[in-house]
């Protein structure tokens, strides 16, 4: 069976005030175009469909409008929410949605109760068997895994919790289907993309690889927004990651969807496939006298600009502004602020030297003196 | 013949001689007239004991006999051929107890009825029916299935696979690829199939490049083959997930190619860049070669790789490419003249205290390595390093081939392979899904005298692997040139044909003096098989191999197809 995983979609996001509606009907084209030319069973929607709880025109209509166009080439998409979704909302539109093709899972729920969701491939030679993790709140937490156990015990580790949720889907997993995991999850050991600013990124609401189930034959991840695969899970376990660079934390990332051929006993084959249409996001460092020259290099990326000049004069970012209509930010860099940091050499310095100059770089103060005698002795053993 | 033949009761075949000795251990068997019995039949007797009830004795016959009765002269038998001489002829086998149920050792009583043990009762022969979970290892003599125990290869009570076997008959890889066919293609291992991987090195010929594509020979002899699949449970075809990978070819004009010869459909270049080189620390498996202990090189080679990787950074514009003293490091070529710069220096502090005699060594060997394996390590001219980056996760089954490669350069790639391998599960914690490492010619990498890198690893993984569930399937001509605990921790022992002076040393001394002689005269595709649960070495053979195993093997497409000139066609 084949699969395309997106997710991290953020419509309706926009970068300074700017909209960024024509980026995201470009990228989504693309994300049809190669759902139907991969000729693929099912989309996986990882999560942050939408940017905000509150969501624009513009936004659903461009959603929606998505969603339709696969429910007519045929293909089932299977979502979740994510930490940006609201989950209340997506949870309203799922009976709706549901009849046109796209099957949204808005809370964990055990795996008989609507957390496994079974596709069939298209020749109906094949089955997919879907557990869905949307994002839990780690506020909400107890209460999801209270569904699994009789006894309420109070604060309930996310990390384990979580691995429990996910064994009760495994144990529910037949070995003739595909298995997959789907899941709005920071995974520990994966790195993040810049732009995932939420709380959920800090260690505490992180998931161990150990905890993915190991017989799965692929999991499908949304939360971070490089694409990347997961170290250290068994099975194939990926970010698909976001479709535009969504803010200058992502600058210079690939933008890709990925699909995947998979069948039951047997590992997954996944590909990225680009996704070209969002624009880039640059830093730039300039001097008036190269304002032109850069104009004509950066076409119509958005632009982070460093301007270095002698001092800072009256409309000097407004000068940036009109060479580079797509100047986000201004940023003067002054001379003596740029002061070249030249690496020092280390080379002529004995060892104890090295250290001290180390410890000053690293605590901007003197080593104390109980420090350089441990050092002096440490030093002594290795060298005999 | 016996394929056709599967009787599912054990039947009548001979009485328990008195004029031999009948011990617990051994006892002797005189075989009806119109029967026989062959070495390795399973065999039965039921026995009571007073007050204790009936115990079953069952085991294998270790040898068979025949003479002339009651004449004493060799020339005798003359005279007995001319008819001038009457005699009766008598056959007896020799059979070695396996199994007391229930466990009262008494020896069986003359007279009493000997069975050939058939389905259940040949089960509890060969233990067959205490293991839960059975893995396809080939049939016995008499042709029915024989199953390894994969308690005793998972890691749960045993771990790894040591086939020892004179080569060139190419039996040992065969064996080792027949049983991940049958793990693959089974249900032994349950829902962790899918996740499970093999790393297969093909260190000889293209052999293992085929391996996904069906055997267009193994219809001849009478579609025998086939049959024995089917005994044992297994589809006859191909390997159903593959990914074949080649090292990249030195002159390719930098153009990422593989270096094959009859195949590069399909196959998958490999190379490393100059950032892992550096950031990975692979500097070490450029020093590969067993030295008589850690050396003075190897702690040079620890001390250029904390220095690289401490003073270099990543190189902001490329992937592939490292920053060392505010210069760019473009290549593998630079990278190890920057390491000569260095050692040559006298003010910088790589060299350290060690002697001028190691360092020059330590240049010497880092240049010839070089010259073997550089073009293994590519920097700026790296277009997709992600893309030829060995991917063991893609494929129940990843063939590694280094069979083009110098010796240097094999070494390098086994290194850095099974470091990573290892690493990888290491960091998984978990045991299951396992990982499998298929290398022939383990005395190379894992030589009983000396020290080296990989030896390190592959001693890890021997002692480790059990618990992390990396399970080793090693082959060698002789086991006697292996590292001793590699061979000691594998629960499976496997021979094949040996030369009869390496039989008789101590590694094998598992075999029973009649199995030494008999490893010694075995044709290809029959194997000596020593597993933990069976108290015997017994003679197995397995079931030519249903994928291809060399270029000829493979089908040739098939000529009505077109498509071929469609693409030469123009519009
Ligand atoms: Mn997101």
């Amino acid at each position: 069976m084949r699969f395309l995983h997106t997710g991290d979609w953020h419509v309706g996001r926009t970068i300074r005030g700017r909209s960024r509606n024509d980026e995201f009907v470009g990228a989504l084209d693309e994300v049809v175009a190669i759902a139907v030319d991969q000729e693929v069973d099912v989309v996986l929607l990882t999560g942050d469909i939408y940017d905000k709880h509150v969501v624009s025109h513009d936004a659903d209509v461009l959603v929606f409008g998505t969603l339709i166009r696969l429910f007519e080439a045929g293909i089932p998409v299977v979502a979740i929410p994510g930490n940006h979704d609201s989950e209340a909302r997506l949870a309203a539109f799922a009976p709706l949605l549901a009849r046109v093709g796209t099957h949204i899972v808005p809370r964990v729920a055990p795996p008989d109760a609507g957390g496994i969701v079974t596709v069939a491939a298209r020749d109906g030679k094949q089955r997919a068997s879907i557990a869905c993790l949307p994002f839990i709140s780690p506020r909400r937490f107890s209460g999801a895994a209270e569904l699994f156990e009789s006894t309420s015990k109070g604060y309930v580790d996310f990390d384990a919790g979580v691995g429990r949720v996910l064994r009760a889907y495994e144990d529910a997993w037949d070995d003739t289907h595909v298995n997959i995991v789907m899941g709005h999850i920071f995974v520990s050991g994966s790195q993040p993309g810049g732009s995932e600013r939420e709380i959920t990124l800090g260690a505490d609401y992180a998931v161990s690889p150990q905890q993915l189930p190991t017989t799965a034959n692929y999991i499908a991840l949304g939360h971070i927004h490089k694409p990347q695969k997961v170290m250290g899970a068994a099975a194939d376990t990926r970010y698909c990651g976001s479709l535009l660079q969504l803010d200058f934390g992502e600058r210079g990332q690939d933008k890709s969807v990925t699909v995947v051929e998979a069948s039951p006993g047997k590992p997954a084959k996944a590909t990225d496939i680009p996704i070209a249409s969002g624009r880039s996001l640059l830093d730039v460092d300039v001097t008036i006298a190269d304002l032109e020259r850069i104009a004509a290099d950066v076409g119509d990326a958005y632009l982070r600009v460093n301007l270095a000049v002698e001092q800072a004069t009256p409309g000097l970012a407004d000068q940036v502004r009109r060479a580079l209509p797509n100047a986000l930010d201004v940023r003067l860099v002054l001379p003596e602020q740029e002061g070249e940091v030249e690496r020092r050499s280390l080379r002529g310095l004995d060892p104890r030297q090295q250290f001290i100059s180390y410890y000053q770089h690293a605590h901007q103060s003197q080593p104390p003196e109980e420090i350089l005698v441990a050092f002096d002795r440490v030093y002594e053993d290795v060298n005999g | 013949m016996l394929d056709e033949y599967l009787p599912t009761e054990s039947e009548p075949i001979g009485i328990v001689l008195g004029t031999e000795d009948s011990t617990p251990l051994a006892f002797w068997v005189g075989v009806a007239e119109g029967s026989y019995l062959q070495l390795d039949d399973s065999v039965l007797v039921e026995t009571d004991v007073p007050g204790r009830g009936t115990v079953r004795i069952s085991g294998l016959v270790q040898e068979v006999r025949a003479r002339h009765e009651g004449l004493t002269l060799d020339s005798d038998v003359f005279l007995v051929d001319r008819g001038v001489l009457p005699a009766g002829i008598a056959q007896a086998a020799l059979v070695v107890a396996t199994r007391f149920e229930p466990e009262i050792y008494v020896p069986p009583l003359p007279g009493q009825q000997a069975l050939r043990a058939r389905a259940k009762d040949r089960d509890e022969a060969l233990y067959l029916d205490q293991m839960e979970h059975k893995l396809g290892g080939g049939l016995s003599r008499d042709g029915e299935p024989i199953y390894l125990d994969l308690d005793f290869l998972d890691g749960s009570r045993g771990a790894h696979v040591n086939i020892s076997g004179i080569s060139g008959v190419a039996t040992k890889t065969t064996y080792a690829l027949f049983l991940l066919y049958s793990m693959f293609h089974s249900e032994v291992l349950g829902k962790h199939r899918t996740n499970t991987k093999a790393i297969v090195f093909n260190v000889k010929g293209e052999d293992l490049l085929h391996l996904d594509k069906p055997n267009s020979k193994l219809d001849q002899d009478d579609g025998r083959a086939r049959r024995e699949y089917e005994r044992l449970g297994l589809p006859a075809g191909p390997f159903e997930s593959v990914g074949l990978w080649a090292p990249v070819s030195a002159r390719a004009g930098g153009q990422a190619i593989p270096d094959t010869g009859g195949r590069k459909e399909g196959v998958q270049s490999y190379y490393w860049t100059v950032r892992e080189f550096v950031r990975e620390g692979y500097l070490k498996f450029m020093f590969a070669e067993a030295e008589s202990e850690r050396s003075q090189i190897a702690d040079m080679v620890a001390r250029v790789e904390m220095f690289l990787d401490n003073e270099s950074e990543d190189d902001p514009h490329h992937d592939a490419c490292v920053r060392l003293g505010g210069r760019t490091i473009e290549s593998f070529d630079q990278l190890v003249e920057h390491v000569h710069a260095e050692l040559d220096d006298d003010a910088s502090g790589w060299r350290g205290r060690l002697a001028e005699g190691t360092v020059a060594a330590f240049q010497r060997r880092l240049d010839s390595a070089r010259h073997r394996m550089g073009h293994l390590i590519w920097g700026r001219q790296a277009e997709d390093p992600k893309g030829h980056r060995i991917d063991w996760d893609a494929s129940q089954v990843t063939v590694i081939d280094i069979h083009n490669l110098h010796d240097k350069a094999k070494r390098f790639v086994t290194g850095v392979v099974i470091k990573k391998l290892f690493d990888h599960k290491e960091r998984q914690g978990q045991r299951l899904p396992l990982t499998f490492l298929v290398l022939d010619e383990l005395n190379r990498y894992a030589p009983r005298e000396g020290w080296s890198p990989i030896k390190e690893v592959l001693l890890d993984v021997a002692e480790r692997g059990r618990s992390l569930g990396m399970i080793l399937i090693g082959a060698e001509q002789t086991a006697s040139e292996v590292e001793r605990r590699v061979i000691s921790n594998s629960a499976f022992r496997v021979v094949g044909r040996l030369d009869t002076a390496e039989a008789e040393r101590s590694e094998y001394g598992f075999l029973p003096a009649i199995t030494r002689a008999r490893a010694s005269i075995l044709k290809p595709g029959s194997m000596i098989l020593q597993q933990p649960h069976v108290p015997i070495p017994m003679q197995i053979r397995f079931p030519f191999p249903s994928w291809a195993t060399r270029h000829d093997e493979v089908a040739p497409p098939s000529t009505d197809d077109g498509d071929v000139f469609d693409k030469f066609k123009g519009d």
